[in-house]
């Protein structure tokens, strides 16, 4: 089915210049159109950001509600799942996120993800792999690792790993400090990281192959990887924001929530990984989506399982790095997008001009994931539910995507709606502002169009720009009873009667 | 509680055995006059896999005017306080804490040596797995101690100076001029290697002798929650030693901080003036 064309206007680029953009047949025909083709749909992004459609690296579960909340068009699924170690169960894990959201599934490194014997990547490739992944757990054997290193490697295929040391961590669920020792929870040293990613280094070192570390979360390990890209070996590594976000003081109180794998570091290591993402050695911003349950979390802190759901809010969390100064817009777009991509060999690039040359026409898969910009800082706050864990941690964060479009295009909703910043899940995404657009390139526009005159905000951040009040319902609207209806009984005993609560006799 | 009262209904919910603590508390509750009812997760729902909520939940429904609970994870405790409205006493959570074991230590010094402020006392032992050390930590340094704590490297809890006390793994350092030694349970299962090389080499090194006993203060008391491995972490001629052995006072004082614990928490339910 043909795409209709689409003018996105009054776009911001990465780069900070205002632009129009003509989309046809799902690629980018034109910056700043002369001629507007018939037919074509306008979308006024009222000088949002026009940036990438978010791939992230490292999933756990295809919840597309939540992917298309966060402006996430591509997302490498981890091969836990399953697990993912046939070139089946690989193929029907890619056509997943279909129609409107690619699914890239990471191979299993072994089979079973047991660590010890090789899985069949080359097969698994062909199914539709863009990676090969170790999982939740780091492969133990080290002779076993080196092999799957260079097969994947001779496959031209990244390998994913996860870092901790298994010796170091058997049983344990924090972080050595003061925090695990005042709960009583079985911690191990933040080291087991740093030793794992030695171990690899020197397997990369030897090899030649490319080695992804999902997640780096302490200065230590950050150094490795520092030193390593130094010599130039093919390292990257990733974060999730809730490591660049949260110190293990957030497990105070037994928080299951803040039960992750790794565990949160201490405070020291937070701040080093802040650094990191500032200096350039993190090179993917990831969401280690993980959705948990109560089933999961509403229980003793060790019993928990880690993980945590973060799609809704990467690309909120990443803005408030650009809004704190450790990474400029067009960086975050980087370590969302064009990294990832990058590393999964796919053709995703951000539509920078001046930064980073003229968009490629072969440039598919954008999102707008907009804000607006004013006095100088990033607009209204919006909160987020930080999890799908128990206890509501609520954090305020600066906007978010509001609209991808198949891979895809999409605009920030400046949308004075509270509901509206909340992330919807189980489908409820017709809730969201402005339009979106299913695959095929069929158009949604919302019920709601966007207002074009600015509105002073509330909150005193300059303006913002709201959707058009709701048309007055045609039905009579119900009165709400006020105050107690007559003949109403209060219901409400006092403790003084109460049989059993009452006064002693 | 005075008599003449009506009756309260006391919960021991114990997911973890425990003998001692147990019948401590159930005297405790007895003697006060409530209805004592035991519940050992042997016997209990949670064996047919019951969530640890809604086991609490259902403790809740049943009305009960405090629960006693001890469990092998830290926090649980806490999580099933949250869920319950009648007064939650901690019994034991996992290595967490062990508060009303504090309090009865926190007496018994004072009963022993005439306060419980000043004093230079050494938790000597297996700190990492243990829920009575961190609590007596807690406890003993709020009250104007200096507390050492002394233990092999293996089983001393990471930053645990940031708790206010001062790490030994030298037994003799650690004891040298204390007021109050307090030893501490090794498990069995710790000494199979994975944490010590053996019984006897922990007896060797951290086992409280009578020789290293003397490099405490003259009139030093010696403590032990107990149970006690005899000839591994304390020798018989210290814990059995006629003045300066506490150990059965301890148990004494148990029964009394936990009657106490529990007539201050029902004081509310039973609408003690004063206490609304």
């Amino acid at each position: 089915m043909e795409l209709s064309p689409l003018l996105i206007a009054n776009a911001r680029l990465l780069g900070g210049e205002t632009a129009s953009l003509l989309v046809a047949g799902g690629r980018i025909a034109a910056l700043n159109p002369q001629q507007i083709p018939d037919g074509a749909e306008t979308v006024d992004a009222h000088g949002q950001w026009l940036a990438p459609g978010i791939v992230d690296l490292g999933v756990f579960a295809t919840d597309k509600p939540a992917f298309h909340f966060g402006g996430i068009t591509r997302a490498a699924l981890m091969p836990d799942g399953g697990p993912l170690d046939n070139p089946g169960l690989v193929e029907r894990a890619a056509k997943g996120g279909k129609p409107d959201l690619w699914v890239h599934p990471l191979a299993a490194a072994t089979k079973g993800l047991a660590g010890r014997e090789l899985a069949e990547i080359g097969l698994m490739k062909q199914a539709g792999a863009r990676a090969v992944a170790t999982g939740r757990s780091r492969i133990a054997d080290a002779g076993v690792m080196r092999r799957v290193l260079a097969y994947a490697a001779s496959l031209g295929l990244v390998t994913i790993v996860h870092a901790e040391d298994e010796g170091l961590t058997a049983g344990a669920v924090a972080t050595d400090g003061e925090m695990a020792t005042r709960l009583g929870l079985a911690s191990a040293p933040a080291i087991a990281e740093a030793m794992a990613i030695a171990r690899d280094l020197a397997l990369v070192e030897e090899s030649g192959a490319a080695i992804h570390f999902r997640q780096v979360t302490t200065a230590r390990g950050l150094d490795l990887i520092r030193a390593a890209k130094a010599r130039g070996l093919p390292v990257t590594c990733g974060i999730t924001p809730a490591h660049l976000f949260l110190s293990d003081n957030a497990i105070g109180d037994f928080r299951t929530f803040a039960r992750l794998s790794p565990p949160l570091r201490g405070e020291d290591d937070r701040k080093a990984c802040l650094a990191a993402v500032a200096d350039g050695t993190i090179d993917v911003l990831a969401s280690g989506h993980d959705p948990r349950g109560p089933e999961d979390k509403r229980l003793p802190f060790a019993e928990a399982l880690p993980g945590m759901a973060g799609a809704e809010t990467l690309l909120a969390m990443g803005l408030q790095l650009v809004r704190d100064g450790h990474v400029s817009a067009a960086r975050l777009f980087d370590l969302l997008a064009a990294t990832p991509a990058r590393l999964l060999g796919l053709p995703a690039r951000p539509p920078r001009r001046g930064a980073g040359g003229r968009p490629h026409p072969d440039r598919r898969g954008h999102a707008l994931a907009g804000r607006r910009q004013e006095n100088g800082r990033l607009g209204r706050k919006h909160t987020l539910r930080r999890h799908a864990g128990p206890g509501p941690r609520h954090r305020n964060v600066e906007g978010r995507a509001a609209d991808s479009v198949s891979g895809g295009f999409g605009v920030e909703s400046g949308c004075s709606d509270k509901r509206h910043a909340l992330p919807f899940r189980g489908g409820q995404r017709d809730l969201a502002a402005c339009c979106l657009v299913a695959a095929g390139g069929v158009h949604r526009p919302c019920a709601r169009p966007m207002d074009p005159t600015p509105t002073p905000s509330p909150e005193g951040e300059g303006l913002y720009f709201r959707h058009r009040p709701k048309p007055a319902s045609p039905l009579p609207q119900k009165k709400k009873p006020v105050g107690t209806p007559a003949g109403f009984k209060k219901n409400r005993m006092a403790l003084s009667d109460h049989p059993v609560l009452g006064s002693p006799p | 509680m005075t008599t003449g009262s009506p009756s309260l209904t006391i919960i021991n919910a114990f997911f973890e055995n425990s003998t001692r603590t147990l019948l401590s508390f159930e005297i405790a509750g007895k003697r006060l006059g409530a209805d004592v009812v035991n519940m050992h997760a042997a016997q209990s729902s949670v064996k047919k896999g019951e969530t640890l909520i809604d086991t609490a939940m259902t403790l809740n429904a049943m009305r009960a005017d405090a629960i006693v609970i001890r469990h092998h994870s830290s926090g649980a405790v806490g999580l099933i306080a949250d869920k319950v409205d009648c007064p939650v006493l901690n019994a034991g959570d996992g290595r967490h804490e062990h508060p009303t074991q504090a309090l009865l230590d926190a007496l018994t010094i004072r009963r022993r040596l005439g306060k419980v402020e000043g004093l230079t006392i050494a938790i000597c032992g297996d700190v990492l797995h243990s829920r009575v050390a961190r609590s007596n930590i807690l406890a003993l340094t709020l009250l104007g101690n200096e507390v050492r704590v002394v233990a092999p490297p293996t089983l001393t809890p990471p930053a645990i100076e940031r708790m206010h006390v001062t790490s030994f793994t030298d037994m003799d350092e650690g004891l040298k001029d204390a007021d109050v030694v307090m030893m501490l349970r090794l498990q069995n299962e710790r000494m199979d290697g994975a944490y010590l090389p053996s019984a006897r080499e922990y007896h060797a090194l951290y086992g409280l002798t009578p020789q290293r006993f003397e490099r405490a203060k003259p009139g030093a008391i010696v403590m032990h929650p107990g149970p006690m491995n005899r000839g591994v972490e304390i020798d018989s001629s210290v814990a059995d030693h006629p003045t300066r052995s506490t150990i059965t006072e301890q148990v004494e004082m148990g029964v009394a901080v936990r009657m106490a614990c529990l007539d201050i928490l029902t004081r509310r339910k039973r609408g003690v003036p004063g206490w609304n």
